[in-house]
């Protein structure tokens, strides 16, 4: 396993974090005195648009500095004491390509520290899948109908099976050999339900779509997961996660109802009293998204399903520091919503002349906001220790269209449809993906033209700047889309061990 | 043998001359006390007496006069009888051990050298020769003596080297030997006919005593005592011998404390000198010619010396220079063993070097392309230059605000080169010029050749490094320096010899003479310094970090006394100018200073515009200005970047200053003049590292690399050009074209009134050959011919000069005079009344 490009488990130096967070307030709060005279409104409406976006990023990083803050250390539980416990290996497979799932059976069958009982739980009834299972002594479990998706598919797995520990891996991620040993003393405690560790994308080198969903993941895994377990408010991901049997019956296995049934089943849990437990280090290998396509799709599912359990969450009867927890991790997926009005800002400015802020000077304005801006991105780099890259951001940014849906869905009702994110990348150019965006970027550009040739006003330029600032980071953020260039898949442990499996 | 076996056997014999100082000077020092060397004997100790009474002699001479052709002229003449007997006598002695060292396999050997390449060589040593004596015969400076030996050396090195058949210069003392031959001979050479045309100041006549007294002491100190001494007491001797001959030119020359104590440091200062040339001749590399383009070269070679000789002594100019910049380049490329290359430098590292070369010689073109006249601060420079230099230097402790090393550096030029605008700006274009293969090193030494590459393409073109390499004045200067003090910290970080620790501490000391500010430069470096201390603490199994306090501690102490002289005079500068006004909250002048927004975010964004894209009419400037968002999107660039310690260190040392000058600025100085680009000059060649440094991390794809650093020179050539050539870059100040104008109009009678007080230098520079008089005097009553009104504009009590110009237009109305005409030229107005 080669997880030596990220160590989750490192804290970067705590004095520099709080330090940061410190400045960052500070500089938070010179800029919203500033921002909050009115006087300075230009268009109202504008204005107000502007003032709740900011509202809301000072939400975020308001819950963020607060997980940050008490980030610590979350190394391997200690050893189970007793006998050997059984532990139930789930599998859930849905036409995933054989390659793929076969890495990880194997890696499964050899997990230390637990009598392990694997089960392929096949939602696609493949013969191909079944005939794998038998190939590698595993159990092999197929329901009739899909009802619940992934978590039907456990649901009934739980069913069937007895181990009074039930471990959860997504086909395309590869167990190491540690991983119960370093989980399973955790439960000493009866209290927790469930353990979970980090998320790691083996593929980054793969794919530049890839490598930035590493970068996004390792935000969450490192830092922001580190902090939430801190405030005992770490929610299951749905993979790489061990359960206590007694806890997933007693809120009667994972919610069905959900596209993001970990999310809605922590809570359920944390609800009930059970308590949750992380390792920060990596004990398991997966592949992220390598075009396109799947990142949108992993992203709408993951939006919908978070967005759509708002409201479990403020009905939720948990302590306010795991309400705050959950409440954050929903809210992220609006932040598409305060880049689209970002990007409209300029574009109104260029083609209409409305603004939201009218007569500050430019010396005014920088002296506010540009030490803001610059003492929030510092926070990051700092507290996540370099994990989060521009590459991510731009990725995030290019796909806010994702979170405009998501939003208008969860609002109207529209179920959404689990899918399962592909495993393997698509070639050529994906266009569908990022329309909303290249409709953007289009309207981006055509006011930096019209305005350019309108008014080559020092006050045009600054806002062409901003529009063009825009551009670039959407650019990036899309081309891998547009370009859709597939870079060779690394000969890595997966395809190694599909040639155990033709063997 | 084959070709590898042919380059190889040289590299082998080089290898032995190419090893450290140490092991040469070890190697020099046992041969020259064997028995069979007994030419070398002394050769080198000779040197240090020779070197420090002839720096000292020619210092006096120097500062008692105003160094005409004549004086200098002896001087040369001087330095060519005492070196050439020397050569004399050391040739003869050295034949047996070139014969020995010539059958130890050197002879026979095969040349890397092509005929074509050396007939090239000496085609181009004798057009350039010929070329320039022709261009610049009949100056009137006193050029000549230097520029022509300087030709006349690099002429004779081709005819030397051509002589090298059958000799052995495979050894570090025979390469010094040859170096001493064209030394010698081109002196004589010149200084020959430099006394056969002019005659000899009476000081010059003082000083040609230093050397040969100091050569006849040294010999008396060896025939009384002819026993084999020691490496150190012969060195002491000739030392000694050295301070009695110069103490004597001394005396005869002058007794006055101040001009005593310069001829010491002089005399220090050359024998500091004189052990970096040595250190570099012996890492001097050499290599022989072949039979057939022995000829042709010595055919080409001599008929430029010829030329030489026929012309007398005379000034260069520009084409003998920029000629002599291409043979330094020829003879260091055809003096470099070709084997040395193969194996010390890869193929991207030659290709590298060639883009540097190719770089630094657009550089040159770039920076000598200056269309523009001499402004305010340039012609008080060429005032204070023209002058004597001991009063040069009283005016400046008296009456100026900076340091004095550049005005020192600009004193010589005028004695060497000339005053034209042309031999002003020439030290700052080739210090600006070297600015280009410096970055390139420091870019390559902090990040890697890449960045570096676009370190110095950056710096090329760069708008404002172009302006200030044309100007002059001391800011060219100040990057440099501060550029060297970044490479040489770097080295040191990276547990460098000594010699790096001399190099920063010089430059550091060099860098405060040049600009005040640039204390703030030298303080961040010791920050840096004080940061890796700490980390070394923290890493406890790193470097000891004794080897890094200990010549810190040093380097400080050295420097806080070389300081020392500094402090009455900054002390003595600033109360006066304080006193008089002109302290650092004057109101009223500030050259330039209405060209300077006021302190504050804006203005600090204005001079980052200034450091990238150059002076831009005020327009273009508030535009680009404008797009200040885009460092938002840089901000953003370097999320997931990893840290470096180059870059913290860029940071911090470019930042500090910057930050420190704009804050006091902004929080207490009345005066927006503080608050300029060029006060913090040194940051500027650090924000280019930091630029090629940025793109080279946050781009991976090299070809997207070439994209983006192509825009980015794109658009600076696009600012560079505006800026030289467009009339509203509010740094242009078009007094020359003004005075000229009136020069056309002007007739014996007609006076010219100025305003505001302070153009009396411009206009004793660009003298109109009319009365010219301050408005501060009044203007003329009943006057007989024309009166001219000249009022510059864009200085901070410009509104108050136009008030009073205005007035004086009205009065001369009242006396009856016509307005004529009115000229307007950048920052500058005539009106013609008659």
């Amino acid at each position: 396993m080669n997880a030596a490009t990220w160590d989750p488990s490192e804290i970067p130096h705590r004095p520099t974090v709080r330090l940061a967070i410190a400045l960052n307030v500070l500089l938070t709060l010179w800029y919203f005195q500033w921002l909050l005279n009115f006087d300075n409104a230009s268009n109202p409406y504008l204005y107000a648009a502007l003032l709740l976006a900011e509202c809301f990023n000072l939400l975020q990083g308001a819950t963020f500095w607060w997980t940050v803050w008490s980030d610590r250390h979350h190394g391997p539980a200690g050893s189970w004491i007793g006998p050997k416990p059984t532990v139930d290996i789930f599998i859930p497979v849905y036409n995933e390509p054989l390659d793929i799932v076969a890495p990880t059976v194997a890696a499964a069958t050899r997990l230390r520290g637990a009598d392990v009982r694997v089960h392929l739980l096949d939602d696609g009834g493949s013969e191909a899948m079944a005939g794998l299972a038998k190939r590698m002594g595993v159990n092999y479990i197929h329901r009739t109908g899909r009802n619940g998706a992934k978590a039907g598919n456990i649901n009934n797995a739980l069913g069937i099976t007895d181990s009074p520990f039930v471990a959860v891996f997504d086909c395309d991620h590869v167990p190491d050999e540690r991983f119960l040993e370093a989980t399973m003393g955790a439960f000493a405690d009866e209290k927790v339900a469930f353990v979970q560790t980090p998320q790691y994308y083996g593929n980054k080198a793969d794919s530049p779509i890839a490598a930035a969903a590493a970068a996004q993941q390792e935000l969450f895994f490192g830092v922001i997961a580190r902090g939430k377990a801190s405030k005992g408010s770490m929610f299951c991901c749905g993979t790489n996660v061990v359960f206590r049997r007694d806890a997933l019956e007693e809120v009667n296995g994972f919610p069905e109802d959900s596209l993001t049934e970990d999310f809605a089943l922590s809570i359920e849990l944390h609800e009930r009293g059970w308590k949750s437990e992380y390792v920060s280090e990596v004990l398991a290998t997966g592949l992220g998204p390598e075009d396109m396509s799947s990142y949108v799709s992993q992203q709408r599912r993951w939006a919908q399903g978070c967005l759509g359990g708002f409201p479990r969450v403020l009905r939720s009867t948990l302590p306010w520091r795991q309400r705050i927890q959950y409440f954050s991790s929903s809210i992220y997926f609006l932040s598409g919503w305060t880049v689209m009005l970002y990007m409209t800002m300029p574009v109104l400015r260029l083609l209409f002349g409305i603004q939201p802020i009218g007569s500050v000077g430019t010396d005014d304005f920088i002296l506010h906001f540009g030490p803001y801006f610059a003492a929030s991105l510092t926070t990051v780099a700092v507290a996540s220790g370099g994990a989060f890259t521009f590459s991510a951001f731009a990725l995030s940014s290019a796909t806010f269209g994702v979170h405009v849906r998501s939003l208008g869905r969860v609002i109207f009702r529209r179920r959404g449809r689990f899918v399962v994110t592909p495993k393997h990348g698509e070639s050529g150019r994906q266009f569908r993906p990022v329309g909303f965006t290249m409709i953007y970027g289009s309207a981006l550009i055509v006011a930096m033209l019209v305005g350019l040739v309108r008014d080559p006003s020092p006050s045009t330029f600054n806002n062409v700047a901003f529009a063009g600032v825009h551009v670039v980071v959407l650019s990036c953020g899309a081309w891998p889309a547009l370009a859709g260039r597939r870079q060779q898949r690394r000969p890595a442990l997966h395809a190694v061990e599909t040639e155990t499996v033709a063997a | 043998m084959s070709l590898v076996d042919q380059l190889r056997l040289p590299a082998e014999q080089e290898g032995r001359g190419e090893d450290d100082a140490s092991s040469s000077d070890s190697l020099i020092a046992e041969r020259a006390g064997s028995p069979d060397a007994p030419g070398l004997v002394g050769v080198g100790n000779l040197a240090w007496a020779v070197v420090p009474a002839g720096a000292v002699g020619l210092g006096a001479v120097a500062l008692q006069t105003n160094l005409g052709r004549g004086a200098l002229s002896g001087a040369v003449a001087a330095a060519a009888v005492g070196l050439f007997g020397l050569r004399v006598r050391q040739h003869s002695d050295a034949q047996p051990d070139a014969s020995r060292e010539g059958g130890t396999g050197q002879a026979g050997r095969h040349h890397w050298q092509s005929a074509p390449r050396l007939i090239g060589c000496g085609l181009a040593a004798g057009g350039v020769t010929g070329l320039g004596t022709l261009v610049t015969s009949g100056s009137s400076t006193a050029v000549g003596a230097v520029g022509q030996l300087i030709l006349g050396w690099v002429t004779l090195a081709l005819l030397f080297d051509m002589n090298a058949d059958g000799e052995s210069l495979s050894s570090t003392r025979a390469r010094r030997v040859r170096l001493v031959d064209q030394a010698v001979l081109a002196t004589a050479i010149v200084a020959i006919a430099a006394i056969a045309t002019r005659s000899i100041e009476r000081p010059a006549a003082e000083f040609m005593l230093a050397v040969p007294v100091g050569l006849a002491l040294y010999f008396v100190s060896l025939a009384i005592w002819p026993s084999a001494l020691s490496e150190p007491a012969r060195a002491g001797r000739a030392i000694t011998s050295g301070v009695l001959a110069a103490t004597l030119a001394g005396i005869g020359v002058s007794t006055a404390s101040v001009t005593v104590a310069l001829l010491v440091v002089l005399f220090f200062g050359s024998i500091g000198a004189l052990a970096l040339v040595r250190l570099l001749l012996v890492r001097s590399a050499s290599t022989e010619f072949g039979i057939g383009a022995t000829a042709a070269n010595r055919l080409l070679t001599a008929g430029g010396v010829l030329t030489l000789l026929s012309a007398g002594a005379g000034g260069v100019g520009a084409l003998g220079l920029a000629g002599f910049s291409a043979l330094v380049v020829l003879e260091r490329q055809r003096r470099r063993p070709i084997v040395v290359q193969i194996r010390q430098l890869d193929t991207s590292e030659r290709t590298a070097r060639r883009v540097v070369t190719g770089l630094t010689g657009l550089a040159v073109t770039l920076r000598l392309l200056a269309f523009r006249g001499l402004w305010l601060d340039e012609a008080t420079s060429a005032h204070q230059a023209r002058l004597p230099f001991v009063q040069m230097l009283r005016l400046i402790y008296s009456q100026d605000n900076h340091p004095p090393l550049s005005q020192i550096l600009l004193w010589v030029d005028v004695r060497v080169v000339g005053d034209s605008e042309f031999a002003l700006r020439l030290p700052e274009v080739i210090i600006g010029s070297l600015l280009i293969p410096m970055l390139y090193i420091t870019g390559k030494e902090l990040f890697d050749r890449r960045a570096g590459l676009y370190a110095a393409a950056i710096g090329t073109v760069a708008p404002l490094a172009v302006w200030y390499g044309q100007e002059a004045r001391m800011y060219a200067q100040f990057m440099l320096l501060a550029l060297v003090i970044v490479y040489a910290q770097a080295r040191i970080l990276k547990g460098a010899s000594a010699r790096y620790w001399v190099l920063f501490t010089a430059c550091c000391v060099a860098l405060v003479y040049t600009q005040y500010f640039s204390v703030l430069h030298v303080g961040a470096t010791m920050l840096v310094f004080l940061l890796a201390i700490a980390a070394r603490r923290r890493r406890r199994n790193g470097p000891g970090i004794g080897a890094l306090v200990k010549p810190l501690a040093l380097s400080i102490g050295v420097q806080l006394l070389l300081y020392v002289p500094l402090i009455p005079f900054a002390l003595h500068q600033a109360v006066h100018n304080q006193q008089t006004g002109n302290g650092f909250s004057a109101s009223t002048l500030s050259a330039g200073s209405a060209v300077v927004p006021a302190p504050g975010i804006y203005g600090l964004l204005t001079n980052i515009q200034w450091a990238i894209w150059g002076y831009q009419p005020t327009q273009l400037t508030t535009r680009l200005v404008a797009l200040w968002p885009i460092g938002l999107l840089i901000l953003l660039l370097l999320l997931g970047q990893p840290r470096r310690n180059a870059n913290r260190s860029l940071l911090i040392i470019a930042g500090l200053p910057v930050l420190t000058i704009f804050g006091a600025s902004f929080i207490a100085a009345k005066s927006r003049s503080l608050a300029e680009v060029r006060y913090v000059a040194g940051a500027v060649p650090l924000l280019f590292l930091l630029l090629a440094a940025g793109v080279t991390t946050v781009v991976s794809s090299r070809r997207i690399q070439h994209v983006v650093i192509g825009g980015l020179l794109l658009s600076m050539v696009a600012a560079l050009l505006m800026q030289e050539t467009s009339t509203d870059n509010p740094r242009l100040y078009q007094y020359r074209e003004a005075v000229r104008r009136v020069q056309e109009q002007a007739l014996p009678g007609d006076q010219l009134i100025y305003a505001p007080h302070y153009m009396d230098y411009v206009l004793e520079y660009y003298s109109p050959g009319i009365s010219v008089a301050p408005l501060e005097d009044g203007v003329p009553t009943k006057p007989t011919g024309k009166v001219f009104l000249l009022e510059a504009a864009s200085f901070s009590d410009s509104d108050a000069a136009g008030s009073d110009m205005a007035t004086a237009i009205q009065k001369l109305e009242n006396e009856g005079m016509k307005l004529e005409a009115r000229y307007n030229y950048a920052q500058v107005s005539v009106w013609e009344l008659s």
